[in-house]
């Protein structure tokens, strides 16, 4: 079963990509800072010691450690650098999906999004990551 | 042991089983909150599972219980879009919100009226115009900014329409949230605009030059170009600036190389920066002399400009990269690092297998 990390700080927002995960066979793993999903990312969570996402989905915003930190973090070290990212935030500008790319984010969903089609882009990331090994 | 000290003893243990007590308790009630929080969420994520929201398990629902979903689904409404947004929608429709939110567009409270502006547009009922339009004459600023996005939400061509007339008068709304607002609607004709560019008022003038410049399109060019000449007020003149930037046509070029020696600061500012969006070969000569000007600010945009020239101002940016004792070599250089990682950020990386 794939592990997918959800990163976001709103727990209702979290939960409801949780359950939708879960719904779609998904395992899950879920973090509400940027802290503790980076090291949850490196198999340290709080609520499964061991257990390493397949994927994250990070948001934006979040206090001490923004999203965009966490996935700089992630590609910066050689254990995360290769675990697909995708940002989900509402921060919509030009700049802002560009600087979210720059730091390593495979994929780039701004809000308000669509869970059903949140689950399909986890699909298909997967999927090449997949298809490449 | 005293008497007395006895009695001290008994109150400092009485004391402390108080304290213990009233710490568990508030843990308890702690806790009992998060298992209440994660019984309704999971009532109201079941509800999105099926086309229509299940009144059988709502129904089972306490009061209490049903205001605390009712709440839940208004949070999360705006950051959702598609068939789950749409279920709770209508979840909160049925249950009679839309019908409060109406209700509460008169309250005489501002923060009541701003929430319920903001709930009506996330709802989308269409009924719902005739409720947001005279909130845009509110003596609350933010109540008026409030209906002016809940409008755009809605996406009713009416509402447009109120937006376009609401950016003048005793309460005006900015221009920019009434733009932002009326480019949400579609199935709005644009051709509305065009006798607003010689409206009498500044700001509508603003708001038309501003929309047309938003859509990009080509056949605007020689009204854009006409007001950049002819309008009397900067503000107007900045935004046909900021539009003919996004018309992306070399007959632009020209008039906004015009703008750069003479001008108010911030028609040369956005005239620096739109040549920049337009990549204009021929700017950069004058967008070199720019360069040497007081303004650090306008320095900035200038390099920002010449950044997004291929390949003559890429040139010109190594160039002064490398000529220490040149005012915009630190700005140069940080704009050259800047352009190699928008580089990096647009080439497709790929995801590497563990």
């Amino acid at each position: 079963m794939k592990i997918v990390l959800v990163v976001d700080d709103d727990t209702d927002i979290r939960e409801l990509i949780v359950w939708k995960l879960t719904q779609a066979g998904y395992g899950t793993l879920s973090e509400p800072d940027g802290a503790a999903g980076l090291a949850a990312a490196a198999g340290a969570s709080s609520t499964a010691f061991g257990v390493r996402p397949d994927l994250v989905i990070l948001d934006w915003a979040m206090p001490e450690m923004s999203g965009l930190d966490v996935c700089l973090a992630l590609r910066a070290d050689p254990a995360t650098a290769g675990i697909p990212v995708i940002m989900l935030t509402a921060k919509a500008q030009e700049a802002q999906v560009e600087q979210g790319f720059a730091a390593g984010a495979d994929d780039y969903i701004v809000k308000p999004f669509s869970p059903r089609e949140l689950v399909r882009r986890v699909e298909a990331l997967l999927g090449r990551v997949e298809a490449r090994r | 042991m005293t008497p007395f000290g006895g009695g001290a003893a008994v109150a400092c243990g009485l004391f402390c089983a108080l304290a213990v007590w009233a710490v568990a308790g508030r843990g308890g009630r702690h806790r009992r909150r998060l298992e209440r929080d994660d019984t309704i969420r999971s009532v109201l994520f079941r509800t999105l599972e099926g086309p229509n929201p299940s009144p059988d398990i709502l129904g089972e629902l306490r009061r209490s219980d049903a205001r605390l979903l009712e709440a839940k689904a208004r949070a999360l409404l705006p950051a959702l879009r598609g068939t789950d947004r749409e279920t709770l929608a209508r979840l909160l429709e049925e249950r009679g919100a839309t019908r409060t939110a109406r209700q509460r567009c008169h309250s005489r409270r501002t923060n009541v009226r701003v929430t319920a502006c903001q709930l009506l547009g996330d709802i989308g009922s269409s009924f719902a115009v005739l409720d947001l339009v005279p909130l845009l004459d509110d003596h609350r600023p933010a109540v008026r900014v409030a209906a002016a996005r809940a409008l755009g939400r809605l996406g009713q061509p009416a509402g447009a329409t109120a937006l376009l007339g609401a950016v003048e008068g005793r309460h005006p709304i900015p221009v920019d949230v009434a733009a932002d607002a009326i480019q949400q609607i579609r199935d709005w004709p644009l051709s509305v605009l065009h006798p607003c560019l010689t409206h009498p008022s500044e700001s509508t003038r603003a708001l038309a030059v501003e929309m047309l410049g938003r859509t990009q399109a080509l056949e605007n060019l020689t009204e854009l170009l006409d007001i950049l000449q002819n309008d009397p007020s900067t503000d107007v003149r900045v935004r046909a600036i900021r539009a003919l930037g996004r018309t992306g046509s070399p007959r632009a070029v020209e008039p906004l190389m015009e703008c750069v020696p003479s001008g108010p600061p911030a028609m040369v500012a956005e005239a620096v920066s739109a040549l920049g969006r337009l990549g204009a070969t021929a700017a950069v000569p004058t967008l070199r002399v720019t360069l040497l000007g007081p303004s650090p600010a306008l320095m900035q945009t200038a390099v920002a400009a010449l950044a997004a020239i291929e390949p003559l101002g890429v040139e010109l940016l190594h160039e002064i990269a490398a000529d220490q004792y040149h005012p915009a070599c630190t700005a140069a250089r940080a704009e050259l690092v800047r352009n190699q990682a928008r580089a990096r950020a647009t080439t497709p990386r790929a995801t590497t297998s563990r």
